[in-house]
């Protein structure tokens, strides 16, 4: 692939010019109770060009490698037409770097026929449904294999194979009410994604059972423990993507400078693309700069910004790799990859016993977080009350409401247990990338329940 | 081909695309994308198979891969379409076909001059883009056909007030306009304070087509109806009897406009509500047969790499009796509202923020307001309301304005 890449770099005449190409075989399994819903298989091969002309960017994509030379020529075409009233942008200086990496799985999709991954689905789709009160169960599996390559004009040539797998199961229970759980694994990996996936089952199974006789939290002001799910999400969505310098830069943000308080001196929080295995891991980004670790927040003050080339050189800061698009065919914008809080020295027991009422917090849901605010409101499936001390009474759709710095300085225990790896697909600006969060059990003063 | 063991079909689309975006009064974004690929669908002893690709050479891979996934999935029991006659529509205009990614950058700068006549510009995007589509199925079926697109928004600020307008339509457009509306409605909100209110309320055309698409549409969804999650069933009169709604590919130029949808099926004018009673749901092959009726040409998908499933296209709300809906002494008109995902799409009932708010004296916009909340339920609204004499319409949506008595309330 290296060598058409060669060529159409060479053909350009921009300041700067990248190429990202990549070519993913992947399939997809659909069950729904004891039945196969749907299975397909695709191959696509995709690439985009991206090129600097004056300080403006021109961006060109094309499923066919051989029309490259022609995406090359309409980049060029639109970053000089918007140089008129372009954005300035300058590149921070990164070493160009040549690379090639392969990953290694132990069970390769490829030794695997849709019908051993459609059987394996269905397996576990009817185990879900042999359980006591359960109503239906889905289960969605997608595994893909791709060959990525990145080169640019300063002399950097990367490729990276890999293999990804994603196994989410759902089932609903009937009993009085009717409740839905559901519970994703997903990581680079391949088939072996899928050895003990019975206890992901049994265990969503379980969960959405204890729904039926949980009741709704008692609402106001509360101590709480979350749970390690929870923390990530606080991580990501309330302090992750306000750190992101694009949208620092646009004034979108309420975290703007190095050192600013966000939380409680407990709290610390990393971003690391490089933990084998993890949804949100990648070798090196968008814009072939390597991925590495970011301490983000240090005993609760800004550490570091999550950064491209672009927004590095304008905050006058270090390239920290986190430039990434969904596909070759977008535009490159400052992502998380993997978010995590990091562990403190309570024991659950420990935080527990603190509390004489209050709520446990389990699993994430859904929710919305604005950065421009820092208002925050997430929704967890499962909890329980605490009462002196002890975990009593089952809860379900747990909403915590607040300001995220207000929230992240009323923590006033950090477990010492770190839960890592929770996988999702992270949107911004309509691409979706994979990212996974985590963190410890944590305990936090007055939150708003509701 | 009648001779092959299975029925196969290839959905095949090549689109050209180039979209500018802008950030304050600077080009931030620019992309032109060629995009080529090709859907399989393959139906052996009842059972569907699909695959995708994007390189030509992997087109018998691609067959043989479809046929394995069929051999796996569970029994529909259906049959691809066979040709019948496509009726014609304008959905493709030369003159954008023949703009280029130079012309798609000037019009953003005109729209970025545009919205700063009267406020800042916020943020905008101009996109415009041709697609060919290529249907094949071993029933006959041998249809192309290629569309253009043009899509314009613009945002402009005035202060702490924010306006924007929008456009989708298949034929060139002033994209000036857009701009220049965005900047009155950001002037005409500065300075819109909290306030409270009761009597005649009157919805835009954004908000109606926001209602519709949160709790009103996958009503007709011929799946949802399958599967009980719908609230109507043919005959119900959930409606005031004064109005219809039509499912309409065929308006020239309208952005949902086609001849025919994803399977090959002609597509055709359906009045889903007449007179405030439900007449007709949509449907694909597919839930069509589950359904035990015929697909209304309604099947699309999301892209070449996906099968198809049951959509809407315009959508026109048609009133019979007609009044001067901003003929009041006293009213409020609601401009935007924010929230939708939060609004309850089965009981219709929602409590939104207005974001943009006027009062109405004597039939003019008076005192912007923002930051109270308009409750209510919206089925409630199409059950007793008043329709405007004048149908606006925003991308493949087309209504008159709806006036009902209701309340804000200021946070």
């Amino acid at each position: 692939m290296f060598d058409l890449v060669e060529r159409a770099i060479q053909k350009s005449k921009a300041d700067f010019i990248e190429v990202n190409a990549i070519r993913s075989w992947s399939t997809r399994v659909s069950t729904r109770n004891d039945e196969i819903e749907a299975t397909d298989s695709g191959l696509l091969v995709e690439a985009g060009v991206r090129v600097l002309i004056k300080g403006s960017w021109g961006m060109a994509a094309t499923n066919s490698l051989e029309s490259l030379g022609d995406a090359v020529s309409r980049a060029e075409k639109m970053a000089r037409a918007s140089s008129r009233s372009g954005i300035d942008a300058h590149l921070a200086d990164v070493p160009a770097t040549v690379k090639d990496i392969k990953m290694k799985v132990k069970k390769n999709p490829a030794d695997y026929g849709l019908e051993e991954k459609a059987k394996r689905c269905l397996e576990l789709s009817k185990l879900g449904l042999e359980g006591e009160k359960i109503h239906a169960t889905n289960v969605s599996f997608m595994d893909s294999i791709s060959e990525a390559y990145y080169a640019n004009s300063e002399g950097s040539r990367l490729s990276h194979d890999s293999i990804v797998s994603f196994f989410a199961f759902s089932a609903f229970a009937k009993g009085g009410t009717l409740q839905r759980d559901s519970s994703e694994i997903a990581r680079h990996a391949g088939f072996e994604l899928l050895d003990g996936a019975e206890k992901i089952v049994k265990k969503t199974c379980d969960d959405v059972r204890l729904l039926l006789r949980a009741e709704l939290p008692p609402k106001g002001k509360q101590t709480v423990i979350v749970d390690p799910k929870m923390a990530g999400t606080l991580a990501h969505e309330a302090i992750g993507h306000a750190l992101e310098a694009d949208t620092v830069i646009n004034g979108n943000s309420t975290i703007t400078r190095l050192g600013q308080r966000v939380g409680s001196s407990l709290i610390s929080i990393t971003d690391d693309p490089t933990i084998p295995g993890l949804f949100g891991s990648f070798p090196f980004d968008s814009e072939g700069t390597m991925g590495a670790k970011t301490r983000l927040i240090e005993n609760g003050r800004v550490k570091s910004f999550l950064h491209s080339r672009e927004t590095a050189y304008k905050m006058k800061q270090k390239p920290t790799g986190n430039a990434r698009s969904s596909g070759p065919m977008e535009f490159p914008l400052v992502r998380m990859s993997n978010t995590f809080i990091e562990p403190g020295d309570s024991s659950f027991e420990e935080m527990l016993e603190g509390i004489q009422e209050g709520v446990f917090v389990r699993g994430f849901k859904g929710g919305v977080s604005d950065t421009d605010t820092g208002v925050f409101q997430f929704a967890a499936p499962h909890g329980n009350i605490i009462k002196n001390g002890k975990l009593t009474e089952p809860l379900r759709d747990i909403t915590l409401l607040g300001n995220i710095t207000d929230t992240l300085k009323k923590i006033d225990a950090v477990g010492r247990t770190l839960g890592l790896g929770f996988p999702g697909f992270c949107g911004k600006a309509g691409q979706m990338v994979p990212v996974s969060s985590g963190g410890p059990y944590m305990r936090i003063r007055e939150v708003l329940v509701a | 081909m009648t001779s092959l063991p299975y029925e196969l079909e290839f959905y095949e689309i090549s689109a050209h695309s180039m979209t500018a975006r802008h950030s304050r009064d600077r080009v931030e974004v620019c992309k032109s994308i060629d995009m080529n690929g090709t859907g399989v669908r393959v139906i052996k002893d009842g059972a569907i198979g699909f695959s995708f690709f994007t390189e030509e050479r992997e087109k018998d891979n691609a067959i043989v891969r479809a046929l394995k996934s069929a051999e796996l999935s569970s029994k529909d029991n259906y049959s691809l379409p066979e040709p019948r006659p496509i009726p014609s529509v304008k959905r493709f205009d030369s003159k954008l076909a023949k703009i280029d990614e130079t012309g798609v950058v000037d019009m953003l700068l005109g729209l970025i001059n545009a919205s700063s006549s009267e406020a800042e510009p916020s943020k905008g995007e101009v996109s415009v883009s041709s697609a060919k589509v290529h249907i094949w199925n071993s029933n006959g079926i041998d249809f192309e056909d290629k569309g253009t697109f043009l899509s314009v928004f613009s945002s402009a600020k005035k202060g702490d007030a924010v306006g924007y307008d929008y456009l989708s339509t298949r034929k060139f457009e002033d994209v000036l306009a857009v701009g220049e509306s965005a900047g009155r409605w950001a002037k005409a909100s500065a300075g819109g304070k909290p306030a409270d209110f009761s009597g005649p309320i009157i919805l835009s055309i954004e908000t109606i087509s926001s209602f519709f698409d949160s709790c009103v549409l996958r009503n007709f969804n011929g799946e949802n109806v399958r599967l009980g999650k719908a609230l109507w069933q043919l005959g119900d009169k959930p409606m005031s009897p004064n109005l219809t709604i039509i499912d309409d590919p065929l308006i020239p130029w309208a952005a949902d406009s086609t001849g025919f949808d994803d399977e090959g099926i002609p597509t055709k004018k359906k009045k889903l509500v007449e007179d405030g009673t439900v007449k007709q749901f949509l449907y694909d092959t597919r839930t069509a047969n589950l359904s035990n009726t015929q697909p209304t040409g309604n099947g699309f998908r999301s892209s070449f790499a996906a099968l198809p499933s049951t959509g809407a296209t315009n959508i026109v709300v048609s009133p019979s009796e007609v009044v001067d809906t901003m003929d009041v002494q006293r009213g409020f008109f609601v401009k935007d509202l924010m929230g939708f995902h939060n609004m309850n799409p089965v009981t219709g009932d929602f409590s939104l923020d207005v974001t943009q708010g006027f009062f109405v004296r004597d039939g003019e916009l008076e005192k912007p307001v923002k930051g109270c909340m308009l409750v209510g339920n919206f089925f409630d609204i199409l059950k007793n309301s008043e329709f405007d004499k004048d149908i606006e319409h925003k991308g493949s949506f087309f209504s008159p304005k709806i006036r009902f008595y209701g309340k804000v309330i200021s946070k």
